[in-house]
Formats: structure tokens, sequence, C-alpha cells
């Protein structure tokens, strides 16, 4: 979704002092826009923090949420109970507030404060990447290793995009366990994934025993690796003959090794390429890695 | 001439003020009928939990009848203007006051709480406007035959009178 068709979305959904100031912005300036109960909404850019003179109250918040969603809230009860609503667009809604527990599951009772994060797409900042990892023998495993707000799920998306794509084709599978990936709604990718096959909201074990059952992927795509959990499970997808694409938490790749389950990985050379991302956001690799943990020079 | 004329035109005038209030009471229980059936349509589809708010109204409302286009004019509204609620949007419609106070409720709190709970404002605004249809629809076969026929008796009297 382009800035435009962002502001026909988001505009009617915001008071008219709101669309004002949304006008002023630059296609791609905006982030996030945050709106807690009783106090200045803020609009929050790459560069800054403006806070706006609108301070809703609880009864506003609540049709604000209401009115983002389509009025259908109270069909996506399940989604909401995660923290965040997927929007038209690919953009993330994420709420804060009371929540209850009715019958063993947690539902938001009231609605404080809510983040909506602008969905960005960066078509090409896997360019060149795409090169290194593409090879007579099949395609390249990668871990892309960066800050928060460095670009991973960002690149990893190009990445989807060009190899299910590329000449090639490849058959790319992502597994998008929080739907931050390719932000699906009613099942519908959002953003822009190519031709890959999209599981959403299943933890990346079951996940890819269902992929290698049902899609027979050759490269699986998937986004923070947390745990010894996921580990296994992108090893057994390496057994299997799939590639492998996914990101961590880090600064350099010696942050990345320090973590015992993603130590494991390096150890056993699952992957062929590491690239590490710059705080800056965006997408840029700052720096290659082969699979020893050799660094290798950026492509020009 | 002119008072034959006029003699005549009184007696039309006041037979069919006696059917038009004929027809408007049974109209009333119908669509008291009408707003029953697609509240119960609309607690359905609300239970499935596919449609949104909206698109839930228009498909509940696919008949011809004056409920069905106020369904869709709130649907229409609440699409125009995100930010208009539905008891909002239902505020802005026309409707008899035997149906509005209840419709009313319904509407507002169609606009909040979980699932379960909008279906059960819309059972329960279905059964009680079940209630109202039943009193209008007593009130029909009873009184709309007496308009009639009061109607047509009293325009003929009217008409010889003036002759």
């Amino acid at each position: 979704m382009d800035w435009h068709a962002t502001c026909d979305f988001l505009a009617p959904c915001f008071p008219e002092s709101v669309r004002a100031e949304l006008m002023l912005l630059e296609p791609g300036e905006l982030r996030e826009i945050r709106i807690r109960a009783d106090r200045p909404a803020v609009f929050i850019t790459g560069t800054r923090r403006a806070a706006l003179q609108w301070k809703p109250g609880m009864q506003q918040l609540e049709a604000l949420v209401e009115a983002l969603s389509g009025h259908s809230l109270y069909c996506r009860e399940a989604e909401a109970a995660r923290g965040y609503l997927t929007l038209c667009g690919g953009h993330r809604l994420g709420f804060c507030g009371r929540v209850v527990q009715h019958g063993g599951k947690a539902q938001l009772a009231q609605i404080s404060s809510v983040c909506l994060r602008i969905a960005a797409q960066w078509q090409g900042c896997a360019d060149m990447l795409m090169p290194l990892l593409q090879g007579a023998d099949g395609f390249g495993s990668l871990l892309v290793i960066g800050p928060p707000g460095s670009g991973k799920t960002t690149l990893l998306r190009d990445l989807a995009r060009q190899a299910s794509t590329a000449r090639q084709a490849w058959q790319t599978a992502v597994i998008d366990e929080r739907g931050e990936l390719a932000a699906c709604l009613n099942g519908v990718p959002q953003m822009d994934v190519g031709s890959a096959d999209v599981l959403e909201g299943l933890a990346k074990p079951e996940a890819i025993r269902w992929l290698l059952r049902s899609a027979a992927p050759e490269i699986i795509i998937t986004d923070e690796l947390a745990d010894a959990e996921d580990a296994a499970a992108l090893a057994d997808a390496r057994c299997c003959g799939c590639a492998v694409c996914a990101s961590c938490h880090g600064t350099s790749l010696t942050d990345a090794a320090a973590r015992p389950a993603i130590a494991g990985l390096m150890a056993k050379r699952l992957f062929d390429r590491y690239a590490v991302l710059s705080p800056a956001g965006g997408g840029t690799v700052i720096a290659l890695h082969d699979r020893t943990g050799a660094p290798l020079p950026l492509p020009s | 001439m002119m008072r034959a004329v006029s003699a005549v035109a009184a007696g039309l005038l006041c037979a069919l003020t006696g059917i038009r209030n004929a027809r408007r009471l049974r109209q009333e229980a119908q669509d008291l009928r009408r707003w029953q059936e697609l509240l119960r349509t609309l607690a359905l589809i609300l239970s499935e939990g596919t449609l949104s708010i909206p698109d839930a109204l228009d498909a509940a409302a696919d008949g011809e009848g004056a409920p069905d286009k106020a369904a869709a004019a709130i649907a229409e509204a609440m699409r125009r203007d995100p930010l208009l609620s539905p008891g909002d949007a239902f505020r802005a419609c026309s409707l008899a006051p035997q149906e509005r106070s209840c419709l009313e409720r319904f509407f507002c709190r169609l606009g909040h709480g979980t699932a379960a709970m909008r279906c059960h404002a819309a059972e329960q605004a279905g059964d009680e406007l079940a209630l109202l249809a039943q009193t209008a629809a007593a009130r029909a076969a009873k009184d709309a035959k007496l308009y009639q026929t009061l109607g047509l008796t009293g325009g003929a009297c009217l008409t010889l009178l003036l002759l």
C-alpha cells in the first residue's frame, strides 16, 4: 500500500485535526502513531516525535479501534488476544489496556493505548544478497543479525519476494509466526512476498513440519530465532534439503554467537552467509560473513 | 355542478383517510415482523464471526421493505464515516417511535463488547420486537378494518349530506 492509499485508509478514522497533520507528512516519513487515553497522540517519524493537539478519551479510543478494524473487532477476538490486529495494507495495530481471563482465555476488556505501526516495504533492499545466495548448487542459507528497527523483517520480506519471483523462481515458503513478514489479512498477504507460500500464526517447529509435508519448499524464510526449539526446527529443515533464511537480534556476529541457540547452529555451519544490519534501519547490510564466520567484502 | 364535485371529493377524501390509516396499521405490524426477522438473521451472521458490522447488516437486510432500507442506510453511513458507531448511525434514521427505542438500545450495544455480547443483543432486541410485532398485529387485525369501514361509510354519508 503506497502512502496515498495509506492516507486514504487512515484519514477517515481520525478527527479533522489529526487528518490535517497526516497530510503534511512526506511519503515514507511516518513510522508509528501512538495514541493513549487522555494523553496527546504522537506521530513518530525516523527523525522526531511530534505530539498532537488531539487527546482522545477512552470512548474515542474505542471508536478509533473500531474504525481502523472496519468494525470487525468483534470477529477478530483471537487475533486481538495476541495483542495486535493486522490492518488493511499490512499496518499493525497493537493494544495495551486491561486484560481479563475469561474461560481460560485472555480477553482485552478495555483498551487504554494503541500503537499503529505503519507498514514499510522497501523493495530492492535484498538486491545485494541475492547474487551471494543463488548458486548452481541451490539457494544458500542466511542469518540476518540486527538490533530492533534495523530492518531485519523488511530484508527477509524482500528476500522472499525476490527468491519466489526470480528467473529461477525458487519454491519459497514464509513462516510468519507473528504476522509481521507477510501481514496477512483474512489469509491474504498485505505485504508483497511475491509467489511465496505463507503459513501464519504457527510456531516454527510445527510450521516447518507442515510446510515440508504440504508445500515442498526449497527455501524457508522465517524471522526471530528465539530459542533452542526454533534452532532445532531450522536444523531439521536443513537436513531435509531446504535453505533457511532467518533473523536474530544482535549488533554483530559475536553478539549473535553469544546466544546458545545460535552458537549451536553456527557450529554446525547451518548458515552459508551471515549479514549484519545497520542500526539506522532500512535493511542496510554493513557486514557480511561466510559460513565459518570469516568476514567477506561487501559487494560494491 | 361544483357542489356535486365537492361532495364527491369530500367523500373520497374521507374514504381514502380511512383506507390509509388501515394500511398504516398493517404496514407497522409488517415492519415490526420484518425487523424481528432481520435481527434474527443478524444474530446468526454475528455468531459466525466472519463479516464486519456493516457487511453483516447488508447481508441481513436482503429484503425490499423499510427495515431493510434502514439497515442498509446504517451500514452505508458507517462505511462513509468509519468513526460513526452503529448507535450514531441509527440515530440519523427516521423510524416510528414504537420500535425506535428498542432498536436504538440494540444499535448502541452492537458497537461494543465481544462477539457473544453483540449476538446476545441482537437476540434480545429480536425478542422485544416479537412482542411489539404481536401487539401491532393484534391492533391491526382489530382496528384496520374498523378504520377502513369508518372511512368508506363516513365518506358515503358525507357525500350524501353535501349533496
